[in-house]
């Protein structure tokens, strides 16, 4: 059975229903970023006001993924899908693309990234593929994104790092599974991959904690994070292991302690199907949500008691950022959800893994 | 992405209230018109377990040929053994595309096939273990415990085509018994393998009641489209797989950037008989005989122009193969690389119409999201 647009409009006003909710205000200020595909061999990049109205586009050579937001909000980056080899800069005020930039030879983009506290410098994980060796490339803003440096992220596979709230301490989710672009996305090394969260200093580069789960758990893939207030990480997992296993796949880790999965009833995780593809904290920091766009499920959980408190179906969902005191989130049927709200849909573009709020 | 946009219209209209965060098509429904589940069940019954069931056969048919070459050292002997492995790696070929089940347990996957590997682990894993002779690597158990780098068909490749494997049948070499009894203990390794990946198909509660008893109780499959959708993932990825990395990247653009060892198999020159054997296989699972018979009536041309564009590929491989030439030599000579260069085209088109016509038809469009994730 199939109902067209048309058809649905029609059956809705007579209904009287409103089909899409209406709680944000449309303000025209720049609230959220976003990688889309506009079709097969299209990609872009969004900024979208409160209400998730589009305010302006940027074209992208190829699929984005993450996007790092200066601290004075005036610039986001967005990084190339892995193996990523190039990343866009554009001015969020100017509503313009100001330069794109690429990782050196012998490097590519994992696709995420952040800002110093004081904005001046961009990192980036990146894989440094012949050695098999997770890095964290120092780009100079001021210097158009000159590569200055790297990091050692003392792991295989770094995915989402972001820099924690006390603006001098890296925090990196190291994947472990190797990959290398000769290969496209083929996983080198299932067997003996060891996922680990790791901390940095963001003046030194210096290893300040590294953290591993259980080796029974060596194949849940520690991918991407959110801090909490307090100063928690909250790590989501993917698992490649076997899909008969049942595994818990969110977890924290507070610096100086041991990393602990939260347990929920199996039959929550079994709605992510062994997969987080990302996680956020709202806006005060009382909740941490997982999405999972394979289960098609977001799991959302009380901050200070670890309790899940809502599951939501939503089908390809990935993109989460704080809204308030719930999320803003995307999926990759082309809609947009303020909590629990549907408020945008367009079924010609599909939302990228990730959405990043705008300060 | 039409169905996404159906699936809201349809929960909308039914609760009749502002859309909130319940669509409960997380998962894409199955196709209304299309019931998948005799389609799965045959898939398991007609192809991945009679898969595995040969490689078992192959597998330990294998182990007693090089057992049988370990006690009495000949080139007859020793060819037996290389005979052995070519059905050995051809079983393999045939069931390499499921790559979900059993073979994630245990790292059996890798464990069987460790590859690809650009950094060249596996063989110098392999070659440590012969020159050192290391006595743990001649016992099935304890090699099975070691790197799954040396204990699969890469490394049983080297023992028994790689250099120095004629000491295999040479008793008067002093490197034959390790080499030999470690060979042994591999096609061993493999054995077991193979035999724990059947077990865990045909078990109680096994895999294939798995496949085949999808439901909301079911950890893996929640409807019969979610297998349905593994299924068409395999044949997808398999063809995809040997398009862009067995053939493409290892022939490369042109003669000269060609990377032929970086093919699986090429030091048996099975490269191209393996990639037959791939190629069949999605075939057999997706062809006209398998997922393709159900495909919706406007859509079934699918399912021929699977099999031509197949046939295509098969048809140039088969042709080269029968030149008997090694595969480093097809790889670079400027003729042969043209031909194994055109048959990059029709297994694109096979790609195609698996990701695309196929998912469309069954109305299991998977979200980019959880396509291919990250």
């Amino acid at each position: 059975m199939a109902i067209d647009r048309r058809e649905f409009l029609k059956a809705v006003t007579a209904l009287g229903v409103m089909p899409i909710a209406t709680l944000a205000r449309a303000d025209g200020g720049p609230a959220f970023v976003a990688a889309k595909m506009d079709g097969p061999t299209s990609f872009s990049v969004a900024v979208l006001d409160q209400a998730g109205a589009i305010l302006w586009t940027e074209g992208l050579d190829a699929r984005g993924h993450d996007i790092a937001v200066s601290p004075d909000r005036a610039t986001a980056v967005v990084f190339a899908r892995r193996p990523g080899f190039f990343a866009l800069v554009i001015d969020l005020r100017g509503r313009r693309k100001v330069t794109t930039f690429a990782p050196p030879d012998g490097r590519h983009f994992y696709g995420h990234g952040f800002f110093s506290a004081d904005g001046r410098l961009l990192y980036a994980t990146e894989n440094d593929y012949e050695a098999e060796r997770g890095v964290i490339g120092v780009y100079d803003v001021g210097a158009g994104y000159a590569r200055i440096g790297e990091l050692d992220t003392h792991g295989i596979g770094p995915h989402e790092a972001l820099l924690m709230h006390d603006g001098r301490t890296i925090a990196i989710g190291n994947g472990g599974v190797a990959t290398h672009p000769d290969f496209d996305r083929l996983k080198l090394n299932l067997a003996t991959m060891e996922p680990s969260l790791a901390y940095l200093d963001v003046g030194t580069g210096d290893l300040i904690e590294k953290v591993t789960l259980p080796p029974l758990l060596h194949q849940l893939s520690i991918r991407h994070m959110a801090e909490s207030t307090d100063g928690t990480i909250w790590f989501g997992g993917q698992y490649e292991g076997a899909e008969t296993d049942t595994v818990d796949l969110v977890g924290t880790h507070r610096p100086g302690g041991d990393a602990r999965l939260i347990s929920a009833r199996p039959e929550a995780y079994a709605g992510m199907h062994q997969y987080v593809g990302a996680v956020a904290a709202n806006g005060d920091g009382s909740r941490v949500a997982a999405t999972s766009p394979v289960g098609g499920h977001v799991m959302v959980f009380d901050a200070a008691t670890r309790n899940l408190v809502d599951n939501r179906a939503i089908g390809d969902v990935c993109g989460i950022a704080p809204d308030g005191g719930d999320f803003f989130i995307s999926d990759g049927h082309g809609r947009l959800w303020q909590g629990r709200n549907l408020i945008s849909e367009d079924p010609d573009i599909a939302w990228d893994n990730h959405v990043r709020r705008i300060g | 992405m039409k169905h996404a946009l159906h699936t809201v219209v349809l929960l909308a209209a039914v609760a009749a209230s502002p859309v909130v965060a319940q669509d409960d098509a997380a998962k894409p429904a199955d196709a209304a018109t299309v019931v998948f589940e005799p389609t799965v069940v045959d898939a398991v019954n007609r192809v991945i377990l009679p898969g595995y069931a040969a490689l078992t056969v192959a597998a330990s048919d294998e182990a007693r040929r090089v057992n049988d070459l370990c006690r009495q050292a000949d080139t007859q002997r020793l060819q037996a053994a290389r005979d052995g492995f070519a059905t050995l790696v051809l079983a393999w070929s045939g069931a390499e595309m499921v790559r979900f089940g059993p073979v994630r347990d245990d790292n059996n996957y890798e464990r069987l096939f460790f590859w690809p590997d650009p950094r060249g682990r596996g063989l110098q894993q392999v070659q440590a273990l012969l020159a050192t002779q290391d006595a743990t690597a001649a016992g099935v158990d304890r090699l099975r415990e070691k790197s799954v780098a040396v204990q699969g068909l890469s490394a049983l490749e080297y023992i028994l085509f790689g250099t120095g494997s004629e000491a295999l049948a040479d008793t008067n070499d002093p490197a034959r018994s390790f080499r030999c009894r470690y060979g042994a203990a591999i096609a061993g390794a493999i054995a077991t393998t193979a035999d724990a990946i059947r077990d865990g198909w045909t078990g109680q509660n096994g895999y294939a009641f798995v496949m085949r008893e999808p439901g909301p109780d079911n950890a893996v499959y929640r409807s019969a489209g979610e297998a349905m959708q593994d299924l068409l993932k395999s044949c997808r990825e398999q063809v995809q797989l040997d398009q862009q990395l067995k053939l493409a990247f290892t022939v490369g653009e042109t003669p000269a950037k060609a990377n032929p060892k970086m093919a699986p198999f090429w030091r048996s020159n099975l490269t191209i008989p393996s990639i037959k054997a791939n190629l069949a296989a999605v075939l057999e699972l997706c062809g006209a005989n398998g997922v393709g018979a159900i495909l919706p009536a406007d859509a079934a041309g699918a399912a021929t122009a699977l099999a031509d564009d197949l046939k295509k590929a098969d048809d140039v491989l088969a042709r080269l193969e029968q030149t008997g030439k090694p595969w480093e030599t097809l790889a670079t000579e400027p003729a042969s690389h043209a031909d194994l260069t055109a048959a990059l085209t029709p297994l694109g088109a096979a790609g195609e119409l698996l990701e695309h016509e196929y998912m469309d038809a069954f109305g299991l469009v998977i979200g980019i999201n959880s396509l291919d994730g990250d």
